[in-house]
């Protein structure tokens, strides 16, 4: 029989390194899915990944029983990677901090675009340039 | 355990996400929620609409919150002035608006929400998992199990810890003893003293868990059969047990295998849970390498459970 679908939420969490803690305790908690199972399970999925933050798309059925899907690092940590830096700019208007080349925003774009919710690979280009400015990267033709 | 948070969440637009969960990790926020309500119009729309019945009202909102919290302690005024100006700073670059908002939230509010969902639950031939709190009618072969997991993991609904109890009443033999690894709640030293072991050590590198586990045995009568201890995997175990159990990690079990031919009686029964299905073929390697012959093997959902041995098939 089909489950009714109460809410989805999006985590992003270290690989590995999930805890009952904030954000998953209250996140998953006030819909009353038990914490404990999500943790077991995510670190369990992601102990190959530690040193990463890793999304992860939960959904909650009515009966507090839940899936989820882990998708691949967020935009803002492809980047840094990319750009070979820890950490985006305090004054990113002013500083910048790094280059990253605009093939390396497409490819971003292209595997980032489904979570992104973006409709073309364009406006998911779009998105992933905003962070990388917004994090004192510039983009270089 | 930190009892108060205090919740920054900024409600924006899709491009901002990135940015400002960007922000947050490089605070230590050690993490960040996305209430996105966009998230469930696609799943609406995507191939897993079959395996749900979506409402069809859902609200879908503009906008996105992101969320992240932080301990409330002395440091918390000067994070959180910095947090503000860095999102500051990534709205003003992105040119797009954005609302910051603060609250406290008590951990009482949300940490015990689950419950109420918690009901009684059959598993394997005769145990039952009661919570403590619930009413149950005991059958005559009911084997019955009183818990409270609090923070605790292993509510016996999860497929790794029912797989190992499943296990646990085929292969537990009478007036024996069992190590339970990593015990969590207590949930498998508790049905292993139930179903008739002699004596039972108990183990969880959590102390939480070791509050919780002990509490759980003198619930369920059981205390003066099993002992609960903090400590490391089987480092701080003395002897050899005729049952080992372990339901952790496929990497943990991993670090585990290669210490438990000395803890283990030559005819002894080992029962591991919680691997992904992925990674049984690593665990299965471990176990050959240390002459464990697998006895049962079963599966549930992703996750598999066996138990092996080194003694000849019972």
């Amino acid at each position: 029989m089909a489950k009714k679908v109460m809410a989805v939420v999006k985590l992003q969490v270290p690989a590995g390194k999930a805890t009952p803690a904030p954000p998953v305790g209250p996140a998953l908690g006030q819909h009353g899915v038990n914490i404990m199972a999500f943790v077991k399970d995510f670190n369990a999925r992601t102990a190959n990944q530690v040193g990463m933050i890793i999304p992860a798309e939960i959904t909650i059925y009515e009966d507090r029983s839940f899936t989820f899907v882990c998708k691949t690092p967020p935009a803002a940590v492809l980047l840094k990677k990319a750009a070979g830096i820890e950490s985006g700019s305090g004054e990113p208007n002013r500083k910048k901090v790094a280059k990253v080349s605009e093939s390396k925003v497409r490819e971003i774009a292209e595997l980032k675009m489904q979570d992104l919710n973006a409709a073309s690979v364009e406006a998911a280009m779009r998105m992933v340039a905003g962070t990388a400015r917004s994090m004192g990267i510039e983009i270089t033709k | 355990m930190v009892k108060e948070w205090a919740e920054i969440s900024i409600q924006t637009t899709q491009e901002g996400v990135e940015a400002i969960a960007n922000v947050f990790h490089e605070f230590g926020a050690g993490g960040v929620v996305i209430e996105d309500p966009a998230a469930v119009a696609a799943l609406r729309d995507s191939e897993r609409r079959d395996a749900s019945e979506i409402p069809d009202g859902a609200p879908v909102a503009d906008g996105v919150t992101i969320k992240a919290y932080l301990p409330v302690n002395a440091h918390l005024q000067e994070r959180l002035g910095a947090i503000q100006g860095a999102v500051n700073h990534v709205l003003k670059v992105l040119n797009i608006d954005g609302r910051i908002r603060l609250q406290r939230v008590d951990e009482e509010e949300w940490s015990t929400a689950w419950k109420s969902y918690y009901k009684p639950l059959r598993v394997g031939r005769n145990l039952v998992i009661k919570p403590s709190w619930e009413d149950y009618e005991k059958q005559p072969d009911d084997v019955v199990i009183e818990l409270d997991p609090g923070m605790a993991f292993g509510t016996g609904t999860h497929p790794t810890t029912a797989m190992a109890l499943v296990l646990l009443e085929k292969h537990l033999r009478p007036n024996t003893r069992v190590f339970d690894v990593g015990t969590g709640s207590g949930i498998l030293a508790i049905a292993a003293a139930l179903l008739g072991a002699a004596e039972v050590t108990a183990v969880d590198s959590d102390p939480v868990a070791v509050d919780v586990a002990w509490e759980n045995c003198v619930r369920n009568g059981v205390s003066d059969r099993v002992s609960v201890q903090g400590g490391n995997l089987l480092e701080e175990l003395v002897g050899q047990a005729d049952l080992v159990l372990a339901n952790i990690t496929a990497q943990v079990l991993l670090e585990l295998i290669e210490d438990l031919p000395s803890h283990i009686e030559a005819a002894g029964v080992f029962i591991g849970s919680g691997v992904i299905q992925s990674h049984f073929d690593e665990v299965k390697d471990a176990l050959d390498e240390r002459g464990f012959k697998l006895l049962e093997i079963i599966g549930q959902e992703e996750w598999v459970a066996f138990a092996a041995t080194k003694g000849e098939e019972q």
